[in-house]
């Protein structure tokens, strides 16, 4: 085919990949670490971090200025926001509304609604009881606040089901409004109609905030905080782009000189990138079709894994020749490319076959990407070129520093073990831990913004969302059925001080048995009268006082059951969503418990009682459960996948053992790169496992360029040369990153500038010393 | 749930406030012949500075409140005690005890059939704290804030006279008709406060 028409077509692939990525969803939760086929659990906790209304709340803060401004701007700032569509709700705690509304809605069902205990809740012996209580009560300088229900309320129920539902007191008022604990700050809490993992939907509300906020004309003393899951993916994001693009204009400077230095020419520098753009174009094109969707770490972690592509051009230009023509050199290299990119590829390739979707998605970005790079470098690249680099280097190059002719680094080829071993000694030592598996070394959020967020999180007293019991059932009545059922054992373990609070989304929402059999408890309207009658007796209450409890017991038997519909509009809509899950075919009921003492005692106890349908999840070893897999996993495909990378060396190279000379010093590399990451990070989490990856794949390739057959010195010096410029830029670019003060940069950046380091070094150390006693690639 | 429902009833129901404050109102002076005679004719300033120079610790109280729902009155007793500058305690003994406190901002609840106390701010509170500063005030003497939330209106002679507050500004109108303080020179002998609703409070006071 004419170098004409492969440019076309090409270009025309390239173009197809990009209208491939921009249409497909770009997705960025933690499904991505979950296996294809989760457990119901597994669903569950992914929809609550997901979804939950904890995920959509944004705390925002007003602190300078004064007392009264901050109440006056905390006024304004609602009635602003709660118009808007992009949130559902928004309070500073005053919520007289909130009160009219549910007296409006919810109080003519209190019969429906509240438990009234194992015995007749309506004999006349029950109801003097309550009326005792109710005139006790009226003693009370707080007896105002029950008595404006005593009438028609006189059970008391309408109180209880307020208290049940205070479940966590919110933040501290001032002037009925909420202020933080040192009274400084004023807060609102804005529940956002998007998911607090729509990054995008997250930065809209909390710009809307910010401009409503700068249009109201408050005190220019007056300052505005956010916080909340929401706003820390905001700023999160926004600290890693502003990051990366400093740094990556830092490195991108840094390899450009270094490349401008060695070629002196633009042109090259030009072409050097085509292989990795045509690489990450093709990678996400094949993830995106092959899985219809592309994942946000996909992309970060294969692009991480493509660096091995920046490598393939400089292979090729250090090695043109005057008197070869570009194509001809590239035939030369193509064996040992060839080899270096199919066993990369094979390293990847047993990741191919995981159970979960985000080691699949990597492997074939990163496979993909890198066939697509080599390909680009071998058939595009060389039409390109007119003439060979000037390469000052070559000409006047200093070889005994660089060990071409006396090969000083002779007899320390033992060093890399050495190096392992004495890393290896340290590590056990030092009783080092190998790997870390919690899901917060994985938290890029920087920790400014954490502490900023803890203590906003503090101020509103927000619930965690740590430990859990889930129930199913088969729909929604048997579901809250079972969760009524598990009520008793909860009471007990609150009594024993094994939890300190609970949860139970029935107290708003009984099923509809339950409150059948409460309505079934009421009697018929004579005999109400004639037990409210002797209730009475012997206390100082009016007569006819009570007519309206008895008329609102009447109408509450007529009245149809409830549901969910009846606490629209109200917080309590949110609390239903969220503790009430239904996914495709089976249904779920979430109920947080709050302050766990004692596990152990926990789980026995619900053994003890035999519950069916109820599992206690503490979403902390979960996660960490999760990564573990996934790391497990990713370990154990890295194993076939080393295998196949000997087998595929071996059918390359044509002798086992000169295989394992080129894979020595790879593994060597990789050994003592891990342990020092693991020493020095207290275990490897999955960035550095990915970075651990991508060094391998340098190491490979530069461990078999440096067993190539050279025809000559000169030739020697030149792969030589390629791999200097290779193994600078690597470390030149991650060094950079290495600076980065997101954990996620400087984890990956320092791992591969490290190990980049270590495995040229290596590759240097254990490689052959002469020209002519080199291995022939077949 | 976040939202402290509890919370909204209480800001909202300001009965509750009123009835609140009613149990701090009965403060009294003990009797005693003060410097106040030497003073000319009868101004509420010269009655503030009078109380405020005799304030003294402690005195019983009775209270008697009229609730239309009820037939027959409630009757409460106990001790009633001022901290100067800004303390106010009401120790209820019968029928049952219960305490209330008041200090500078706070208010503090003890109930011993309670599981745990309860405390608020007062700024919190609304028209509790007019309730509050219609005995503190004076005691204190601090005429501004008195006026801040009532209007009051002086009678009769420093042998016993009567000063009558009309509230102030629309929430307090909505709940109270009249508070009237009665003392005979230095002491505070009765208060009677009189609802909107129509329900009413007396309370009158003895030495300890």
């Amino acid at each position: 085919m004419k170098p004409r028409r492969i440019t076309f077509i090409w270009f025309i692939w390239c173009l197809i990949a990009l209208g491939v990525i921009n249409r497909t969803p770009l997705h960025s939760d933690l499904t991505f670490f979950l296996p294809q086929t989760p457990t119901l659990v597994d669903r569950i906790l992914l929809q609550q971090m997901r979804e939950g209304p904890v995920s959509r709340l944004i705390l925002i803060a007003l602190s300078g200025a004064s007392k009264e401004d901050r109440a006056r701007a905390s006024g304004s700032l609602v009635k602003a926001l709660e118009k808007d569509t992009l949130f559902l709700r928004v309070s500073n705690g005053e919520d007289s509304k909130l009160l009219k509304l549910l007296e409006g809605k919810v109080y003519p069902y209190r019969f429906h609604l509240v438990d009234q205990g194992p015995l007749t809740p309506y004999s006349s012996e029950a109801l003097h009881g309550a009326l005792t209580a109710r005139w006790e009560d009226l003693y009370s300088p707080l007896a105002p606040l029950t008595q404006r229900w005593l009438e028609s309320d006189p059970q008391g129920l309408w109180t209880q089901l307020l208290q049940s539902m205070i479940g966590h007191q919110g933040p501290l008022r001032e002037g009925g409004l909420w202020v933080s604990k040192d009274h400084q700050r004023s807060l609102i809490l804005a529940e956002t109609e998007a998911s607090g993992f729509d990054i995008d939907a997250q930065q809209r509300a909390e710009e809307r905030i910010l401009n409503v906020f700068e249009g109201l004309h408050l005190p220019t003393s007056l300052h505005l905080t956010l916080g909340g899951p929401g706003a820390i993916s905001v700023a999160t994001h926004q600290g890693i782009t502003q990051e990366a693009k400093r740094l990556s204009l830092i490195n991108s400077a840094l390899v450009m000189g270094l490349l401008l230095l060695v070629y002196r020419s633009w042109r090259y520098l030009g072409l050097g990138l085509i292989p990795l753009v045509t690489g990450l174009l093709t990678g996400a094109m094949v993830t995106a079709i092959g899985f219809g969707q592309l994942h946000g770490i996909t992309l970060g972690f294969g692009s991480t894994l493509l660096g091995v592509a920046a490598d393939y051009p400089n292979h090729l230009f250090t090695h043109l020749e005057r008197e070869e023509s570009p194509r001809q050199t590239m035939k030369r290299l193509w064996p040992t490319l060839r080899l270096g990119v199919l066993t990369n590829i094979a390293g990847f390739g047993a990741m191919l076959f995981s159970g979960f979707t985000g080691l699949s998605q990597l492997a074939v970005f990163a496979g993909s990407g890198l066939l697509a790079a080599a390909l680009t470098t071998r058939f595009i690249l060389p039409p390109w070129i007119h003439s060979p680099p000037h390469m000052s280097f070559l000409s006047k190059s200093n070889d005994r520093s660089s060990g071409i002719e006396g090969h000083p680094l002779k007899g320390l080829s033992f060093l890399p073990w050495f190096i392992v071993i004495t890393l290896l000694g340290l590590f056990f030592y030092r009783h080092g831990v190998l790997f870390n598996d919690d899901i917060a070394a994985l938290n890029p959020v920087p920790t400014e913004n954490l502490h900023i967020d803890a203590s906003l999180q503090e101020d509103f007293k927000s619930p965690e969302l740590g430990k859990l019991l889930v129930v199913t059932g088969a729909d929604q009545e048997a579901l809250l059925r079972n969760a009524e059922a598990i009520e008793p054992t909860l009471t007990e373990l609150k009594t024993s001080g094994i939890i300190q609070q609970y949860d139970l989304v029935t107290h708003i929402l009984p099923s509809h048995q339950k409150q059948h059999q409460r309505l079934s408890e009421l009697p018929s309207h004579k005999d109400l009268i004639a037990h409210m009658k002797k209730a009475q007796e012997g206390l100082p209450f009016r007569q006819g006082l009570f007519d309206p409890f008895l008329q609102d017991a009447e109408a509450a038997k007529a009245r149809g059951l409830i549901g969910p519909e009846i606490w629209a509009e109200t917080p309590m809509a949110t609390t239903i969503d969220t503790a009430i899950i239904h996914l495709e075919d089976s249904w779920a009921l979430v109920i947080p418990l709050h302050g766990v003492t004692d596990d152990q005692a926990l789980k026995n106890g619900l053994d003890a009682r035999h519950l069916d349908h109820v599992q206690y999840v503490d979403l902390k070893l979960r996660t960490t459960e999760w990564m573990t897999q996934y790391r497990q996993e990713a370990l154990r495909l890295l194993g076939i996948g080393l295998l196949a990378i000997t087998l595929i060396l071996w059918g390359g190279l044509g002798r086992l053992t000169t295989a394992l000379k080129v894979l020595m010093p790879v593994l060597a590399a990789g050994i003592s790169t891990a342990l020092m990451m693991a020493l020095l990070f207290g275990g490897l989490n999955l960035y550095h496992l990915v970075s651990l990856l991508l060094v391998l794949g340098l190491s490979l390739d530069q461990a078999l360029f440096f067993n190539r057959p050279s025809r000559d010195t000169d030739e020697y010096r030149r792969t030589r040369l390629s791999l200097m410029v290779c193994s600078l830029s690597s470390i030149l670019a991650f060094g950079t990153l290495a600076c980065a003060h997101v954990a996620i940069l400087d984890s990956i950046g320092l791992t591969v500038a490290l190990g980049a380091f270590l495995a040229v070094s290596f590759a240097a150390l254990m490689a052959n010393e002469r020209p002519s006693a080199v291995p022939t690639v077949r | 749930m976040t939202f402290g429902t509890f919370r909204h009833l209480k800001s909202r129901t300001k009965r509750r406030l009123f009835a609140l404050a009613l149990s701090f109102m009965p403060f009294v002076q003990q009797p005693s012949l003060g410097a106040s005679q030497k003073t000319g004719p009868l101004t509420i300033e010269s009655l503030v500075a009078t109380l405020m120079v005799h304030s003294q610790r402690s005195v019983r109280f009775h209270e008697s409140r009229h609730i239309a729902a009820l037939i027959s009155p409630l009757e409460s007793e106990g001790v009633l005690t001022f901290t100067p500058p800004s303390g106010l305690l009401k120790e209820v003994t019968t029928p049952r005890a219960i305490t209330y406190r008041v200090e500078g901002d706070q208010v503090f609840i003890h109930d011993p059939r309670a599981t745990e106390d309860m405390a608020f701010s007062l700024a919190d509170a609304g028209v509790l704290q007019a309730f509050i500063e219609a005995i503190r005030a004076p005691l204190a003497g601090d005429l501004v804030t008195l006026r801040k939330f009532w209007e009051p209106h002086l009678g009769g002679s420093l042998l016993h006279w009567s000063l009558t507050l009309k509230p102030k500004g629309p929430e307090l109108n909505a709940l109270v008709l009249q508070v009237t303080v009665n003392g005979e020179r230095g002491t505070v002998t009765a208060i009677s406060i009189v609802q909107s609703d129509g329900d009413s409070s007396h309370l009158r006071f003895t030495p300890k």
